[in-house]
């Protein structure tokens, strides 16, 4: 009850500002254009195999991550902080909420503007797909457009979290784009410099990587979404190839339930002890 | 039971000590007046009791219940105009008044409590082109949804205009008149005058005192000022009046001679001036406002005389403070 209010409420401001129609714009021209590009690549490369509805997905994939990753800091790094800093918050918690409620109902009603934002995209996206490739099935597109939500919510929740954890909204966002920037353009650095460190301060020999390193690699939201796109996309097309473990559904799952909810307990605990 | 209990409330912020062993009851059905300068406390002491801020030590009781373990359900019970608030710009006054009777699962009409503080005409523009007053009267609004057993209102007066001000404490007495209990805090000695029951007066994190109005005068043993006018004063006055009846503090700057009394003693002592061989040119008297008696327990004297309270008031547009009686 309470948590739907908080987040109906929540919902009603972000769609005011604007960033639903921003977000749906930007992930239109992200699907529409990525499908085009993609339909463009054997053009541009020669190597690059025959295009497949398949393969559109594990592409379409791979530039989303991207956007949808920078969409959560900027959709949600003010949700908990910019309320507690400009001291609205005083209103919400002067109503009957919990603080608990408060962070539910933020994480509910920002990743309800993420869904609507990406399945508009993603619809406009599949309409294109229909008519630029054969055989794209609905069934494999849901499985897509059902994933690649997850990969939102996990992101929003994780920049909720930080929004949770600091009653500064510049903080807010310092974090939110330190961790960006870190997720996202420094990950395969990072854990290469910790195996270069646990390898004696040395590059492993034939660069083969060994397989925790590899899997730590995979620990990165946008490298377990990536690993679930192309593990459904074979599971769909009736293909079972072996892939390391950290490739796997399930590894990327666990990855997603991390990254949803330690954050969200250190921000969430954070925000229920500090004083507003 | 009493609306409000707090026992040995202290709060640290860091090395700041906003309140220290703050020991208060307010009863059920009384409009209560916390008073105090700016700084002194009041805030966070209304922070504890809706768990903005956790104590340091001691407890707050709201309607009895917890203010920290069952803050949810204290809020459930109460209507909060807070201070230092912000509106949600890009919601509409509707929407903000929906919003509180939503979160609080209450069946009430939207336009009846916008009109009841009157901006109904505004009730469709985004509240962040609200003015001040507007927006402390649409939040007044969203206090009142759910006819709330407690009424806690800071500054409730700020932004607000004479007749805004005005129509604040007519909707403060009918409040009371429903049955809710009142609890709000003021730095305005005079907006607090005019509808309180019982005052405390918190300076500097600690309660100085709880009375009512009069009370608070009688313990200060004086009713007033005399302020007389003489041609010259006699060198011998102040030995001629200190032995009066009533009479209290004398103060002497140029010509005239000002003196704390009762009423009851007014005319002797200009009995006991004209004695002392002056003429008398023009006498005042003035009852004690709030300030005084203010000044005369926080000792706070930055804020003493009479341009400081003219300045209290034309930067709150107060038009409704009580004005020396001039006679």
């Amino acid at each position: 009850m309470s948590i739907i209010a908080v987040a109906k409420k929540d919902f009603a401001d972000a769609r005011r500002s604007k960033s639903l129609l921003a977000l749906g714009i930007l992930f239109v021209v992200m699907g529409v254009g990525g499908t085009y590009l993609y339909t463009l690549l054997p053009t541009m490369d020669p190597e690059s195999g025959p295009i497949t509805p398949e393969g559109l997905y594990v592409f379409l994939g791979q530039i989303s991550a991207l956007f949808i990753a920078i969409s959560a800091v900027v959709l949600s790094y003010k949700s908990i902080a910019g309320e507690s800093e400009s001291g609205s918050v005083k209103l919400l918690l002067g109503l009957p909420h919990t603080r608990r409620d408060v962070f539910l109902g933020k994480v509910i009603g920002r990743s309800g503007v993420m869904f609507i934002a990406l399945l508009v995209g993603l619809l406009a996206t599949f309409g294109v797909a229909m008519a630029l490739l054969e055989g794209t099935s609905a069934v494999a597109f849901a499985g897509f457009l059902l994933l690649t939500m997850v990969f939102g919510l996990v992101y929003v929740t994780l920049i909720v979290s930080i929004s949770a954890s600091t009653t500064s909204a510049s903080r807010a966002a310092t974090l939110g784009i330190g961790l960006f920037v870190v997720l996202e353009l420094m990950w395969d650095v990072l854990v290469f410099g910790v195996a270069y460190v646990a390898n004696g301060f040395a590059a492993p020999a034939g660069g083969a990587m060994p397989s925790w390193v590899m899997a730590l690699n995979g620990f990165a939201p946008t490298m377990a979404y990536d690993a679930a796109v192309s593990w459904m996309v074979g599971f769909i097309a009736g293909q079972s190839p072996t892939v390391p473990f950290f490739r796997e559904l399930w590894f990327a799952l666990i990855v997603f339930a991390v990254w949803a909810t330690l954050p969200a307990l250190l921000g969430y605990g954070r925000y229920r002890i500090a004083d507003l | 039971m009493a609306a409000i209990e707090l026992n040995g409330l202290s709060k640290t912020f860091g090395d700041v000590q906003a309140l220290s062993g703050v020991d208060l009851q307010v009863e059920e059905g009384e409009i209560f007046g916390f008073l105090g300068p700016n700084g002194a406390g009041k805030s966070t002491t209304i922070d504890i009791l809706l768990d903005f801020v956790r104590p340091t030590a001691g407890s707050a009781t709201v309607l009895g219940l917890d203010a920290q373990s069952n803050s949810k359900a204290v809020r459930q019970r109460t209507g909060v105009l807070p201070d230092a608030y912000h509106v949600y710009d890009r919601l509409t006054g509707r929407e903000h008044v929906e919003f509180a009777i939503d979160s609080k699962g209450a069946d009430e009409d939207v336009e009846t409590l916008l009109s009841r503080v009157g901006i109904l005409d505004s009730a469709e523009r985004l509240a962040g082109d609200y003015s001040k007053g507007m927006r402390q009267r649409l939040v007044l609004a969203m206090a009142l949804v759910g006819s709330p057993d407690l009424l806690i209102l800071d500054e409730p007066t700020t932004g607000l205009d004479p007749k805004g001000a005005r129509e604040m404490r007519e909707i403060i007495r009918a409040e009371r008149s429903r049955g809710a209990t009142v609890f709000f805090s003021s730095h305005i000695l005079e907006q607090v005058e005019a509808v309180c029951d019982r005052v405390a007066i918190l300076d500097e994190g600690e309660i100085v005192t709880v009375d009512t109005i009069a009370g608070l005068r009688s313990a200060l043993g004086s009713e007033g000022q005399l302020n007389i006018t003489v041609d010259a004063v006699p060198e011998d006055v102040i030995s001629a009046l200190e032995p009066l009846d009533g009479v209290g503090e004398i103060d002497i700057d140029g010509r005239t001679i000002s003196v704390r009394t009762t009423n009851a003693s007014k005319v002797a002592i200009i009995g006991a001036i004209e004695r002392a061989g002056a003429q008398i040119i023009d006498f005042t008297t003035s009852e004690t406002s709030l300030e005084d008696l203010f000044i005369a327990y926080t000792g706070d004297e930055t804020t003493a005389g009479p341009s400081a309270m003219d300045a209290h008031s034309t930067e709150e547009n107060d038009a409704d403070r009580i004005t020396e009686v001039t006679q």
